[in-house]
């Protein structure tokens, strides 16, 4: 346990340093202000500004949906990586089991994806209470951030650094690129319906209806939620199950 | 160029062919709703080439970047002739994809496809080239030329500003018409022609950034 955590706090560290998540995340928090920020110019535009739980989920499924996908070539072949530039080698040359090393690489990069998602998130908090006309109990600011962890933010955030740390060692990068690029092109594509929304909608689908549910759409598809919710962390699961067992991808023991 | 290829190897190849024909196949099924001419030639095609030349189009992340730098007879040249081995490789498939939409809708002309592929693809595919002379980190080009992509196809509604129908990506899927989109893809080539003469100086006065 304590050679796993090592190595996602070392994994973390890497990660965290890097500059350009940092640029995505200010990137994707301007655009958010721009787009969201209950303004009386975007108050005109888009009525349920004000309505915290629509402002977080509005945030998420459209920018917390581009950080991710960036977030999503930043972790991309660290697996891969470690293999081409020797370290793999020098972890296989100590104590460390395969469990250690790969539940280590995926723990650290979901926890650095969760502190861009959560600064995100409370970046944008802090926007809403700033420009809010509305009054805001603390209960429904509480209620907002669980909700979008619960329903937007884990799933979606471990469904992507599982697939995304872990598929490149499966198949080729650039066909990993395209395959999740069309997925999520799919996801902005998808409009706010009454009707169920396949599983493969992860950020404004029937999963993130349970956070916001639009007044002429008033019904809920649990079941449709359940199976996005599911489709998210079996695929993640997959991906981790797949390397694991993968021939050859660690010494024999 | 034959080194090059080596470099590239096969897997590109079967990629791009398993995009094209999936491209094909889902267009045929896919019903009447969406434009897939414009989804396929002018969203998936070129975000694929900048992806193609993001990852395989290394610069600074080329393992002989420095020697090649230091003692190679021109930079410039051999940054401009991995790009267009590269952009040639994808356009075939995209042509590809050009003629089967054709033959599988008779309302498009491939003349029209080219248009909107062309300036779009070169466009994508300039900025990934030119963030891989800025930055020795891998992936980065990949992700900045994703993120450009994701947003623009996310800010369709950005186009009710005037100035935004003269920059906006996917004007055609967006069912802007004649001659906005033949204004807007002009500007497109002029702006990615601009990019490459910021890679010119960039490597004429070999000042790398860190």
């Amino acid at each position: 346990m304590n050679k796993l955590l090592s190595i996602s706090k070392y994994e973390y560290k890497i990660q965290i340093k890097r500059i350009a998540g940092w640029i995505l995340l200010l990137a994707v928090f301007i655009s958010s202000m721009v787009d969201c920020l209950p303004t009386a110019a975007n108050m005109a535009r888009i009525e349920f500004l004000s309505d915290i739980h629509y402002y977080v989920r509005r945030v998420f499924s459209f920018d917390g949906l581009i950080l991710l996908f960036g977030m999503m070539f930043l972790m991309a072949g660290r697996l891969v990586s470690d293999r081409k530039t020797g370290c793999r080698d020098l972890f296989m040359a100590t104590p460390i089991g395969k469990g250690s090393y790969i539940g280590g690489k995926s723990l650290g990069n979901f926890l650095y994806v969760l502190t861009l998602m959560y600064s995100l998130l409370f970046a944008a908090l802090v926007g809403f209470a700033f420009f809010s006309q509305t009054e805001t109990s603390i209960m429904n600011y509480i209620s907002a951030i669980f909700e979008v962890s619960i329903y937007i933010v884990i799933p979606a955030s471990f469904f992507i650094v599982a697939s995304s740390v872990m598929l490149p060692e499966i198949i080729d990068i650039r066909l990993f690129y395209l395959v999740y690029s069309i997925l999520f092109l799919v996801n902005t594509f998808s409009s706010d319906t009454g009707t169920a929304t396949p599983c493969y909608i992860f950020t404004h689908g029937d999963l993130a209806k349970l956070i916001w549910q639009h007044p002429k759409s008033p019904t809920i598809y649990a079941g449709s939620a359940a199976i996005n919710l599911l489709f998210m962390l079996s695929v993640g699961m997959a991906a981790i199950v797949l390397v694991s067992t993968k021939r050859k991808f660690w010494r024999a023991d | 160029m034959k080194y090059e290829w080596k470099i590239i190897g096969i897997n590109p190849v079967w990629i791009s062919a398993l995009l094209t024909g999936t491209f094909l196949i889902i267009c045929e099924t896919g019903g009447e709703n969406l434009h897939w001419g414009y989804l396929g030639l002018e969203v998936i095609f070129p975000f694929y080439m900048a992806v193609v030349i993001g990852e395989l189009c290394k610069i600074r992340t080329d393992p002989m970047f420095d020697v090649i730098s230091a003692q190679g007879k021109s930079l410039f040249q051999w940054i401009l002739r991995r790009f267009a081995l590269l952009f040639c490789f994808v356009s075939i498939f995209a042509v590809i994809g050009i003629a089967g939409v054709t033959l599988l809708k008779s309302n498009i002309s491939v003349f029209d496809l080219l248009l909107t592929f062309l300036p779009t693809a070169f466009f994508l595919s300039s900025i990934s080239t030119f963030v891989s002379v800025l930055t020795s980190a891998p992936h980065i080009p990949t992700m900045i030329t994703g993120v450009i992509w994701l947003f623009s196809i996310m800010s369709v509604s950005l186009l009710r500003f005037a100035p935004v129908q003269y920059i906006y990506l996917f004007v055609r899927f967006a069912g802007i018409n004649s001659p906005l989109w033949i204004a807007n893809k002009s500007l497109l080539l002029i702006i990615g022609l601009a990019i490459w003469a910021g890679i010119y100086m960039i490597c004429k006065k070999r000042s790398w950034g860190k």
